[in-house]
């Protein structure tokens, strides 16, 4: 007997599930971007790498210079993009440099902001 | 040439900052703005803590918690080689902002960045640094940290200053008293680095009261512009 998960998306839809945005959640930057993303729907990627830098150095109250900035960058293009785009959950316009948010299921951008939320008492390592 | 001339041959930096909070910071915004650097802000959330994104010319330069702004705003003023200033975070404001023109600085953030000038002197330990604090009144409170640059490291120092009071003799310290004139109106330290060819080393400040303790000026790190203004110094005071 098979028990259908209830956030399983169907065949051919792209609409991200609950254990795609979970995947998306695991790791602090890539919740970052989330976060930025919900608040502001499409960004560039080029202050999406900013902020990730800023934001994640701010918890612990630290300044970033561009070696900082590039190491951040650099795993954001490798895998976190990537990991986002696989997830359903935002799209890369490599050619304009711009990343947008994927329509979420309800209740999706309030667990997400909720998350938010517990990071002051959870900073991302 | 002269001090008024240094200062209106300064080119600043093309600096550009965006604050991310969930709140305006009008006063981290003002005080920015009243730098002539151009100010953008973007929202993030509650929780998050501030920071701001720096940029020259495009390129990212660094990005700062607002917590650290906030210091520099109001710094805790200690000696050039106390840990208190050592490990103060908000020092590396000083060099992100190095270059860009200051308006609407007090008395305690200029000597904040004073502090900053006479640490890289008090670390290198030799070469020449010149101070004008304006008056010899004023240099009086600074006696005893001039009093060890000058005893404890092989720096030649200068100190200029209007004649006001009489300044206590402070040994290995050369005093240029001024009647009127510029000096009298300039904030400024000039560092030549001593033999050392590390940027950063070679500092200079310069600034002009424009009203009852507001400063306006700029500090810098850029040689050629240090270069000036010690040349200005000893072609004038020598």
């Amino acid at each position: 007997m098979t028990h259908d998960r209830p956030d399983r998306a169907v065949d051919g839809d792209n609409t991200p599930t609950l254990d795609d945005l979970c995947r998306v959640m695991r790791n602090p930057h890539r919740r970052v971007a989330l976060y930025f993303l919900v608040e502001h729907g499409r960004v560039t990627v080029t202050e999406l790498e900013d902020v990730v830098t800023g934001w994640s150095h701010a918890i612990e109250g630290r300044v970033a210079v561009r070696d900082d900035r590039t190491h951040i960058a650099d795993a954001l293009h490798v895998v976190h993009l990537a990991t986002m785009e696989s997830a359903n959950v935002a799209s890369v316009d490599r050619d304009d440099g711009v990343i947008t948010l994927a329509d979420l299921p309800s209740g999706y951008s309030s667990f997400v902001r909720w998350s938010a939320s517990m990071e002051q008492s959870s900073p991302p390592t | 040439m002269s001090l008024a001339d240094l200062m209106t041959r300064f080119e600043a930096r093309p600096v550009s900052i965006t604050i991310y909070s969930s709140s305006s910071e009008p006063v981290i915004v003002d005080w920015l703005e009243s730098r002539h650097v151009d100010v953008g802000r973007r929202r993030i959330p509650v929780s998050a803590d501030p920071f701001l994104v720096v940029r020259e010319s495009g390129a990212f330069l660094a990005s700062v918690p607002i917590e650290t702004v906030r210091e520099l705003l109001e710094p805790t003023i200690s000696r050039p080689w106390d840990e208190a200033f050592v490990s103060a975070t908000y020092r590396v404001l000083f060099d992100v902002l190095a270059g860009t023109v200051l308006s609407s600085l007090d008395r305690r953030q200029l000597l904040a960045v004073t502090r900053e000038i006479e640490h890289r002197a008090w670390t290198v330990g030799a070469g020449t640094l010149h101070v004008g604090f304006q008056s010899l009144s004023a240099m009086t409170e600074q006696v005893p940290v001039y009093g060890r640059l000058a005893t404890e490291t092989d720096l030649e120092i200068h100190v200029y200053g209007t004649a006001d009071r009489k300044l206590p003799i402070v040994p290995n310290v050369t005093v240029h008293v001024e009647s009127a004139g510029e000096i009298g109106e300039y904030w400024f330290l000039a560092f030549d680095g001593g033999e050392t060819d590390v940027e950063g080393e070679v500092c200079a400040l310069l600034a002009e009261e424009v009203s009852p303790d507001v400063y306006q000026g700029f500090w810098t790190y850029e040689r050629a512009r240090v270069e000036a203004l010690l040349a200005h110094l000893r072609g004038t005071y020598a």
